[in-house]
């Protein structure tokens, strides 16, 4: 038996399919398109049911990506039942999309859920009548605590009802929703916490330094509370090479080689999942609408979206989560134009770059050097994205922001949410650091024992002319070459090839680690990409970057030069 | 008059992170004493139970930072951690309560 779960943004759908899956649900895209797709398996009384959250949409009228896929399931895929899944305290605006699914004449049963806020909020629903009205059955839920499930799963096995086909246009849909929802819905007007939460977070001039705290305190949390897990994870991958080093033959050289890549990725994953704790945290407790909101009037200076801020903050972290987390742009263009821009800030593995550099050159100004140089990035990419969004994605965007209550997000969710995309970074960057870990000690091992003789070597000796105005040595280069698989590898190459940092002066200093903060993405991040736009548009971000980070560098070395 | 005596707490705490040299921290001290004051001002309890999480979270955030940089210290031989003052806001837990038991009823 096949389910599709149907509802607006932020009704609890991936909470519902959470709790009848016990969580045994998979992340993945649709055919042919970037929508996120969660499809989960459940045997209820020894029957075996698939659910398929759809994603959320306010109609089917195809306008958006969402709204396209979500109307192409439901024609070519006839589903068995659809659980159209309803914000209890928002009955009339979820109902316009309850008579439009009526056209589809697939068996259906409505799910209330929230129905513990709608009644502190002192909404109350009739359901019967409601039950009555659509000709479905209607089932009362809270689904991030479990309740009201099981009454659900009977109902499920039933194998709900065709409903009654209402309203033919849109105006008369709307018109009869509102109606609907006169006739089911006691409303006893209470003042909420949610209501009060917004005079603070909303507020016209504390807001925004309200977002400001929050997002510090979410790298606090990413980077401070999780170092002692990063730095044991780092111990433990450490000895493991040393044990395996320890023994002589080709094997273990190359085993050493993977364990040592394997481990360059794995010891930033508390970094990771800490990040995407506390971003479930914001999202789930129905921050994130209202920051969105927050920063749309900045961002529409760009072109861009409230949201894409998001992925661009979530991109100081790790450009992968960040790549991904804007599937949430419902507007293509807005995306793809914010996508491009993301490998412009400045991820984590970018700092030790920076730290060694300035270390050893500003001594004094560190601090303001490095904060330039995510300044750089974060001007860059927005230039970037007002460019693109002229000449490539042009075109004028609207969007509906719901502001959904807050809730104290649940423990079982957040970590449920956190696993699922954790393993969705594993998988895709893991492949890819493994291979490339082996074909990097091959590089660097062969035609000859030394680095300086082997293949890097001499692609680093032949690529090294391109950098001559920039008076860069070609171990330099070679330490670039090795940070397109990982950033962190750059500083890791400097060492290993023993390259004598201080012999370079200031301004060429800073031209390389200007070049280091913008050129070419992580293949991490380059993977998503294509996995995001295409083969084509990772290719144009790659060189893309690669000539912005080059002119960039370019342009410091003509005004130092001027200025010194 | 409680949104006054906590203002006063998390702006002598941002004060003492400036002191430290801890900028980024006393920023969010001052944005969550601001939001208190704004309370006083107005005389609306809503930006006292704003503050109130606010306050909380950063000072339990605190006490995990001063935690995990201790170990972390403790796992590279040396004994150190990093110190901010904003963790007085878990201060505010009694506020928090009150306001929970308030609004749950």
């Amino acid at each position: 038996m096949r389910v599709a779960l149907v509802g607006n943004p932020n009704v609890g759908k991936t909470a519902l399919i959470n709790s009848l899956t016990g969580g045994n649900f998979t992340v993945g895209n649709f055919p042919g398109v970037t929508v996120e797709k969660k499809e989960g398996r459940a045997l209820i009384d020894g029957k075996e049911v698939v659910f398929i959250d759809l994603p959320g949409v306010y109609s089917l009228q195809a306008k958006s990506l969402d709204e396209k896929v979500t109307r192409d399931f439901l024609v070519k895929e006839k589903p068995d039942l659809i659980v159209n899944v309803v914000n209890a305290s928002n009955l009339e605006r979820n109902l316009y999309l309850t008579l439009e699914l009526t056209d589809f004449q697939i068996p259906m049963i409505l799910v209330l859920n929230m129905v513990d806020m709608a009644e502190r909020r002192g909404i109350k629903i009739d359901s019967k009548r409601l039950s009555e009205i659509l000709g479905v059955p209607v089932v009362e839920c809270v689904a991030n605590r479990g309740l009201g499930i099981e009454d659900l799963k009977r109902e499920i096995l039933k194998g709900g009802k065709i409903p009654k086909r209402i309203g033919r246009s849109f105006e008369e849909k709307v018109r009869i929703a509102e109606k609907i929802a006169r006739d089911v819905v006691v409303v006893r007007r209470r003042i909420t916490l949610s209501e009060t939460l917004d005079d603070v977070f909303m507020d016209k001039i504390l807001g925004l330094p309200v977002f400001f705290t929050l997002m510090w305190m979410m790298f606090t949390f990413t980077f401070d509370v999780a170092k002692p897990l990063v730095d044991l994870i780092d111990l433990i991958f450490s000895n493991l090479v040393k044990l395996i080093s320890s023994n002589n033959g080709l094997i273990f050289e190359v085993l050493a080689s993977v364990v040592k890549g394997v481990g360059s990725v794995l010891v930033f994953l508390p970094n990771i999942t800490f990040l995407f704790v506390a971003l479930s945290i914001l999202e789930l407790s129905g921050y994130m609408p209202r920051a969105v909101y927050l920063l749309d009037s900045i961002m529409s200076k760009f072109k861009l979206q409230g949201r894409s801020i998001i992925s661009m903050i979530m991109g100081f972290g790790c450009n992968v989560p960040a790549v991904l987390a804007t599937r949430s742009i419902e507007d293509d263009r807005i995306r793809k134009a914010t996508v491009l821009a993301i490998p412009f800030m400045s991820c984590s593995a970018r700092l030790p770059i920076y730290v060694l550099f300035t270390e050893v050159f500003f001594p004094k100004s560190g601090n303001l050097v490095i904060m330039s140089l995510y300044l750089l990035g974060v001007s860059v990419g927005l230039v970037s994205a007002l460019l693109f969004r002229t000449l490539i994605f042009k075109g004028e965007a609207e969007y509906i922001i719901e502001l959904p209550h807050y809730m104290l997000p649940n423990l079982r969710e957040v970590l449920m949410l956190t696993w699922n995309r954790v393993k969705h970074f594993l998988e895709k960057a893991g492949t890819i650091i493994v291979g490339m870990a082996v074909l990097l000690w091959f590089v660097t091992s062969y035609p000859s024992g030394n680095v300086e003789n082997s293949y890097a070597g001499l692609i680093g000796k032949s690529i090294q002319p391109i950098f001559n105005p920039m008076g860069w040595d070609y171990k330099l280069v070679v330490a670039l070459l090795t940070g397109f698989v990982a950033k962190e590898v750059v500083v890791e190459t400097i060492n290993l090839l023993h390259v004598n940092v201080a012999g370079m002066n200031p301004v060429q200093a800073l031209s390389y680690i200007a070049f280091a903060s913008l050129y070419i993405p992580c293949l991490a991040t380059i993977a998503v990409i294509r996995g995001e736009m295409g083969f084509k548009w990772a290719i144009f971000s790659v060189f893309y970057t690669f000539s912005v980070a080059y002119l960039v560098s370019l342009a410091i070395i003509g005004v130092g030069g001027w200025l010194v | 008059m409680v949104g006054l005596i906590y203002g006063i707490l998390l702006l002598l705490c941002g004060i003492l992170d400036v002191l430290n040299g801890n900028y980024a921290n006393s920023f969010v001290s001052f944005t969550i004493s601001a939001v208190f004051f704004k309370g006083f001002v107005v005389k609306r309890e809503s930006y006292y139970v704003g503050g109130a999480i606010l306050a909380f979270t950063f000072g339990l955030l605190s006490l995990m930072v001063f935690v995990s940089t201790y170990l972390d210290s403790f796992l590279n031989g040396e004994t150190s951690a990093k110190f901010s003052y904003g963790i007085f806001g878990l201060l505010a837990l009694p506020l928090l309560l009150t306001v929970k038991k308030k609004y749950s009823k």
